[in-house]
């Protein structure tokens, strides 16, 4: 499979340095992205709020004012006398700008107000002094920050961006990041114990509760999704969910019914994942660990500056991860999900239609070929998916209010984990149940009921999902929102 | 199991529809933002700042109609953080001006318990809401509404001056005390006499000569009385 390594380098470069390269210029441009990632959320969150809550929303802070004054002060300061060479040249180029930056500056104010803000924020809180109370737990405290953050970026490694960029694929890869996301409770703890805070502590005890409870729930989803796929591996979940029998034809290749979504069990543990997955991001309605009524601000109560920056960021990073597994298990990870356009992104065997060659035990011999603008599409497609439920988390934010701690663990353990027990041992059995069914019927006409049901099924699915959300509220729910409408507008009449 | 399955399908259902007015207001604030957006758009330009009207009960920044400060330090007890710092001087008439009437705004919540405790309507809140400011001296903004409070200390010459005519008004006073004692000493010598001449005595003219006798001496009293006392 060419990588990224094999695009960067030939084989005659320097196999050990070329490999650490192809290491670290993979995971540089993934750290640094997650983080504008994670600070671009704040203000997609912020407008999100906003708009549910029918406010304005943050609109102050815009690219093109920005620019726009970085150019009036450079031209302003080279019409000086004092002004220097430099000045003077910079000033002359930028002056004819400015009418453009007035236009960028409206433009910008129309589809993004206010974007620059988190660039702000984050200056901000960069600048700010780096307060360490002293009765903390000094060496704790400092690596508190550390632990969750190192946590979220490291689960980045494996995830499957698209089909030939990615930044490592293990044959372990979900167990992997299982693994590694669990190590954030550690850290939140450490920062509610070293905080020498009761908040903090209270805060940090919530937290390790939830995620070691919500554990159960992703663990089940994940076990199953294992089972269907039959690997851990990232790429080959996303992989499993195209058709790759040895005689697939383009037409049954790739379809988004496909996707693990809509195979039965999947569906139910699809929401059983994301409730679970939201309780482990600590997100609203499971936002207990720092619920600002209770809790000052849980765990990071005495954290300021950059270090609560960071915990911000593992934040809003642990939700992008979360929201890409889960569209690595149920969603078909980098698939477009139509089968024509899939065909045409990835180069398959012309004659078997084949992505991949395997031998008699289904170990992969031949990789699959891609080309570039392929990929490149296909990475648009997972990046997009992934950012689509994280919106949805940000929406469910200001749907839903915060849950008591009991009503918590009611969910997880009463409701959760018994339909993922359920829904595993309902795989376990189908797994069990298939071997005889496709020695009665065969593998390829079973395959074909599967898909013609599964394809009912998930048109079924989506169509009531858009006519739920398009068919209007009953009187009750349409009284209840002129109710809360009447009561916006009279605390905006109150200005 | 039918339970749990109900609660189940309740949780579901109430959690789309949450979703779906949530997600309602989401599509209008895009689609049509003006008919949605309940807030005003405030876009930091002084001049709309000033033209939002307030409610009756807003209480903005504190304003302090310093002619009216009777120096009582009501709103200073008031305070529950005593941000109040408060000296008066006598006024040639004798009457306490505040001479400093400083405001920590630093500490101040703008609770307004101090506006319910003046007696006289001095200290009240205004609708104003703006406390930015570019530049301290700007005697529109709350920096230089706060230079505005007090009167100030007198000068050393100016103080000399008042404590000269108010102590010659206390001179005075005294004099004119003493006048009336020595006048009524001698209106008490004459009744005396006017008795001793007279025995049967008219009991009416006693009552009618003794207020007469207290009002002259009580104002000197309690001038010279306060006059004694150290400036605060």
């Amino acid at each position: 499979m060419p990588t990224i390594y094999h695009l960067l380098f030939p084989d005659y470069v320097n196999a050990p340095i070329a490999t650490l390269v192809a290491v670290v210029v993979p995971c540089l441009i993934v750290f640094l992205l997650i983080q504008a990632v994670a600070g671009a959320s704040t203000y997609i969150e912020r407008k999100v709020a906003a708009d549910i809550q029918c406010r304005v929303g943050p609109n102050k802070c815009n690219i093109g004012s920005l620019l726009g004054e970085f150019a009036r002060a450079t031209v302003r300061n080279g019409k000086d006398p004092r002004a220097k060479t430099g000045g003077k040249v910079m000033a002359a180029l930028l002056a004819p700008a400015l009418p453009l930056l007035d236009i960028v500056d409206k433009v910008a104010l129309k589809l993004a107000p206010g974007v620059m803000i988190f660039l702000a924020d984050g200056i901000k809180l960069i600048m700010k002094e780096d307060i360490i109370p002293d009765a903390v737990d000094k060496p704790l405290f400092k690596l508190a920050p550390t632990i969750v953050i190192a946590s979220a970026f490291a689960a980045l490694a494996v995830l499957p961006y698209s089909d030939a960029w990615y930044v490592a694929d293990f044959n372990i890869g979900i167990f992997y990041i299982a693994a590694i996301t669990s190590i954030e409770v550690l850290g939140i703890l450490m920062a509610g114990w070293a905080s020498n805070n009761k908040w903090a502590l209270l805060g940090g005890m919530r937290s390790a509760a939830q995620i070691v409870s919500y554990e159960l729930p992703v663990g089940l989803a994940i076990a199953t999704g294992i089972m269907i796929s039959g690997r851990m591996s990232m790429q080959w979940m996303t992989f499993d969910q195209f058709d790759m029998r040895e005689n697939a034809s383009w037409a049954t290749q790739g379809w988004f019914w496909q996707w693990n979504l809509f195979h039965p069990a999947m569906f139910i543990l699809a929401p059983v994942y994301f409730l679970a997955a939201l309780a482990e991001c600590n997100r609203t309605p499971f936002d207990i660990p720092e619920a600002e009524s209770e809790l000052v601000s849980g765990y990071h109560t005495e954290y300021s500056g950059m270090r609560f920056a960071i915990f911000f960021m593992a934040e809003y990073a642990m939700m992008c991860v979360v929201c890409a597994i889960a569209v690595t298990l149920f969603l078909g990870g980098w698939s477009t999900g139509i089968a024509p356009l899939e065909n045409l992104l990835m180069v398959s065997d012309p004659l078997t239609h084949q992505l991949a060659k395997f031998d008699a035990h289904g170990i992969m011999t031949e990789a699959p070929k891609f080309h570039m603008v392929g990929t490149l599409i296909h990475l648009i497609c997972f990046c997009l998916k992934t950012y689509a439920l994280v919106f949805v988390m940000m929406w469910i934010r200001w749907t839903l209010p915060r849950f008591r701690v009991d009503q918590m663990m009611t969910l997880c353990w009463k409701k959760l984990i018994p339909l993922g027990m359920l829904c595993f041992f309902l795989v376990s059995v189908w797994m069990v149940a298939r071997i005889p069914l496709v020695n009665l019927v065969g593998e390829d006409r079973l395959f074909m009921i599967t898909f013609v049901l599964r394809a009912g099924f998930a048109i079924a699915t989506v169509g009531w999902i858009i006519w739920f959300f398009r068919k209007p509220l009953t009187t009750e729910q349409q009284s209840l929102r002129e109710m809360m409408a009447k009561a916006g507008l009279n605390a905006g009449a109150a200005l | 199991m039918i339970q749990f399955m109900q609660d189940i399908y309740d949780g579901m259902k109430t959690f789309m529809v949450g979703m779906k007015v949530t997600g309602g207001y989401l599509k209008d604030s895009n689609l049509h933002e003006k008919d949605t957006v309940t807030t005003i758009d405030y876009d930091g330009s002084m001049t709309l700042a000033r033209d939002v009207v307030v409610k009756d009960r807003f209480r903005g920044h504190l304003h302090n109609d310093i002619e009216r400060c009777i120096v009582c330090k009501a709103c200073a007890k008031a305070c529950p953080i005593d941000c109040f710092w408060i000296d008066g001087e006598k006024t040639e008439s004798n009457k306490l001006r505040p001479s400093r009437f400083d405001i920590d705004l630093l500490k101040c919540m703008y609770c307004g318990l101090c506006v319910f405790a003046c007696p006289t309507g001095c200290l009240t809140m205004t609708k104003e809401w703006w406390g930015a400011t570019f530049n301290e001296s700007d005697g529109t903004n709350l920096h230089g509404q706060l230079k505005k409070f007090g009167v100030g200390y007198y000068t050393t010459e100016k103080k000399a001056e008042v404590e000269k005519k108010r102590f010659d008004v206390a001179e005075a006073k005294k004099k004119a005390a003493v006048a009336a004692a020595a006048a009524k000493a001698v209106a008490d010598a004459k009744k005396k006499a006017e008795a001793a001449a007279k025995p049967p005595t008219p009991v009416a003219a006693a009552p009618v000569a003794m207020p007469a006798a207290s009002a002259a001496v009580t104002p000197a009293a309690t001038s010279a009385t306060e006059a004694k006392k150290p400036e605060v």
